[in-house]
């Protein structure tokens, strides 16, 4: 396998995919990404998906613009000047609400009785919190609509907020395994009157009470008409994750919990032959002269950094007392540390992975949406 | 010492739900916390909710485990722990109902009813709040410590209560619900700890957090503020640096003054928002003596 930097995959690919663990900087690096790849694409899409809603507060928008927006959001000119974005470039912010796709794909599949009867039921207000991967089934649906319509050259998906990284790539298989499911089966307008006799004894009705059991068996049985269709497209998305016309972006930190996490997401794709083609290593510690000089660095001061607090003939310094020199010695002592330890972790990191483009992100002390974005290009 | 009586270790209630976002050092805090209340000589019941995906817990490797178990067992000297599990929780609350565990067998074993369970949205939430409620009714147990992973599971498991009574008002599930109601809403032996980090995208999440658990009225401790940087200065001296920086836009000092400044900004937002407590920066929180009582409530 030949090493393309990921600005190659950002100038080659229809998607990438961006995962990662929780806190690690996920929705930021697909901003960032989406941002970089304006310099050889024309039109561009981001998707991100509640609840962190950063990356739109960071582009510009207000929460409130996201949540009735149920199409892709096209940035301002005025923002786009402002990330240093080229005026004939379209770059959009989706945000994906699975309410609204949910919605969609009931009024495609179901009459209007059955989706009126179905939203009825408490159980479908509840829906979008409690059946698992809602909302990375209806990620695919809009992805792959997207790519269907062709309308963008590129789109970058930042995963949803899950415990594992691999999490996002389990879905198509768990929801397929929730459709073929006996309680589903059961209440298939096709299974036949064994299934149904089955739960018409009275253990679960006197259990649950008459009103949720009702609730609950309409609830199966109108869901269940979706079901031909939710299989198919999972049949469809399962092979999506390995087209060569996607890539697969991880992100992580240097803190060991977020390294184990991205081991386990390098094994598992492996061994479902989906490439991870680039790894961002965000929050990376510097020493005070690495950030005096990097890319990230606050102004373009000079020093060469032997002497890391550069008392020499600094007038600032030098008028300080002896006592707070020593504490500012101390804290200059604490940040080596915290570098010395990310720069280990990612030495780790590119020996174990070879094949795979690594790229450091350091620390940003900005909470600045603007001025964190701007800063990623440089990167990739 | 007075420094000790302001620890989060001694300000924690009975029942302890910590919460916070992903890579906030939430779980370490967890396995922290309990092991120093067991020190103390309080028996100590540390409790997770079963993951599904068949990883390891990254909170059962802080004990050299690959998993917790599904009842409770001493791993440590008065310290306890348990997996909360939908199908235990679902199983129990079916034999208290059905008084013949032979009986519960056979509902249990009928696939029909085990696909219901399965596969009917709530009733997984609905095992683990029966499993998680049975612990909280042992009183033998002086604190208990739940590590929630995700902050959706926290709000879930406080509002499912609430969603089922309207569905179903009476009946033996009703009657459980309310009693795990009466646990979950008593300030005096329940709070939810925040954990988050010096950063302002974390903290604005943990006020949402914090906003979100009071309108479930699940009362809150406090926020605990992990990872706190090495900050050696007094307020005089740090004002001296904020001004000799202020000349020099350039300047080496800024970078020395930006990690402090998160830190007090953190501190100022969070403590306006609620009762806050200081976790210091260091290695391996897990592995230091006495690290729970370094976690210290923050004063003016």
């Amino acid at each position: 396998m030949s090493k393309n930097s990921i600005f190659d995959l950002l100038s080659k690919k229809r998607c990438v995919i961006v995962c990662g663990g929780g806190g690690v900087g996920k929705t930021t690096t697909a901003a960032g990404l989406a941002i970089a790849s304006t310099r050889v694409r024309k039109k561009v899409l981001v998707v991100t998906i509640d609840p962190a809603k950063r990356l739109a507060e960071a582009f510009g928008f207000t929460q409130r613009a996201l949540e009735e927006g149920r199409e892709p959001i096209l940035l301002s000119a005025d923002s786009k000047r402002a990330l240093g974005i080229a005026e004939d470039v379209e770059l959009s912010v989706g945000i994906l609400n699975p309410k609204y796709v949910l919605e969609q794909i009931i009024a495609q599949t179901l009459s209007p009785v059955q989706a009126e009867s179905l939203k009825k039921t408490m159980l479908y207000a509840q829906l979008s919190e409690m059946v698992y991967g809602l909302q990375e089934y209806t990620a695919y649906e809009w992805v792959t609509r997207m790519i269907k319509d062709s309308a963008y050259d590129l789109i970058v998906l930042d995963t949803p907020p899950s415990f594992h990284a691999k999490d996002f790539f389990l879905v198509p298989g768990k929801i397929k395994n929730l459709m073929e499911s006996k309680v589903f089966q059961l209440f298939s307008p096709k299974s036949g009157g064994f299934f149904k006799a089955v739960l018409s004894f009275g253990w679960v009705e006197k259990l649950l009470g008459e009103k949720i059991y009702r609730e609950s068996r309409m609830f199966l049985e109108t869901f269940a008409l979706l079901r031909d269709r939710i299989l198919d497209r999972c049949d469809l998305l399962a092979k999506f994750f390995t087209q060569q016309e996607v890539a697969v972006v991880a992100v992580t930190t240097p803190e060991s919990s977020a390294m184990f996490e991205l081991e386990g997401l390098n094994r598992f794709l492996r061994e479902r032959d989906i490439h991870l083609e680039g790894i961002v290593i965000n929050q990376v510690e510097q020493s005070m002269s690495e950030a005096m000089h990097g890319a990230f660095g606050v102004g373009d001061a000079s020093g060469s950094g032997e002497d890391v607090l550069g008392v020499g003939d600094d007038p600032l310094l030098n008028s300080l007392s002896p006592e707070l020199l020593g504490k500012l010695h101390q804290l200059e002592q604490h940040q080596e540390k915290r570098a010395e330890k990310s720069r280990l972790a990612v030495e780790k990191c590119r020996s174990k992975y070879p094949d795979i483009t690594t790229v450091v992100a350091p620390m940003v002390y900005s909470s600045d949406g603007f001025e964190i974005l701007k800063r990623y290009p440089a990167l990739f | 010492m007075e420094k000790t009586e302001q620890s989060l270790v001694s300000s924690l209630k009975r029942i302890n739900l910590i919460s916070g976002k992903g890579g906030v050092g939430r779980t370490t805090m967890a396995a922290t916390l309990a092991k120093a209340s067991a020190k103390e000589g309080k028996k100590t019941l540390l409790a997770e909710l079963e993951d599904d995906s068949g990883w390891d817990s990254p909170l059962a490797r802080h004990f050299g485990m690959k998993h917790f178990p599904v009842e409770p067992s001493e791993i440590e000297n008065h310290l306890h722990a348990v997996t909360l599990s939908a199908p235990w929780g679902q199983e129990k609350f079916l034999n208290s109902f059905l008084k013949l565990s032979s009986i519960t067998q056979i509902v249990m074993g009928n696939q029909g009813v085990k696909w219901f369970l399965d596969g009917a949205p709530a009733f997984k939430e609905m095992g683990y709040f029966y499993h998680l409620l049975t612990m909280l009714k042992d009183s033998s147990y002086e604190r208990i410590i739940l590590d929630l992973p995700a902050t959706g599971h926290l709000i879930g498991l406080a509002r499912l209560p609430n969603v089922l009574l309207k569905m179903m008002p009476i009946g033996p599930i009703a009657e459980k619900l309310r009693e795990g109601q009466t646990f979950f809403y008593d300030k005096r032996q329940t709070a939810a700890w925040v954990v988050t980090l010096p950063q302002s995208l974390p903290v604005s999440e943990a006020i949402e957090l914090n906003d979100s658990l009071y309108k479930e009225q699940i009362p809150v401790g406090g926020f605990v503020l992990n990872r706190a940087p090495f900050n050696p200065f007094t307020v005089e001296e740090e004002a001296i640096l904020e001004s000799m920086s202020a000349k020099s836009k350039t300047h080496k000092l800024m970078i020395d003054l930006e990690r402090i400044r998160r830190l007090r900004e953190a501190e100022k937002r969070l403590s306006q928002n609620g009762p806050l407590w200081i976790a210091p920066e260091t290695d391996n929180p897990f592995e230091e003596e006495g690290f729970g009582y370094r976690v210290q409530k923050f004063n003016f």
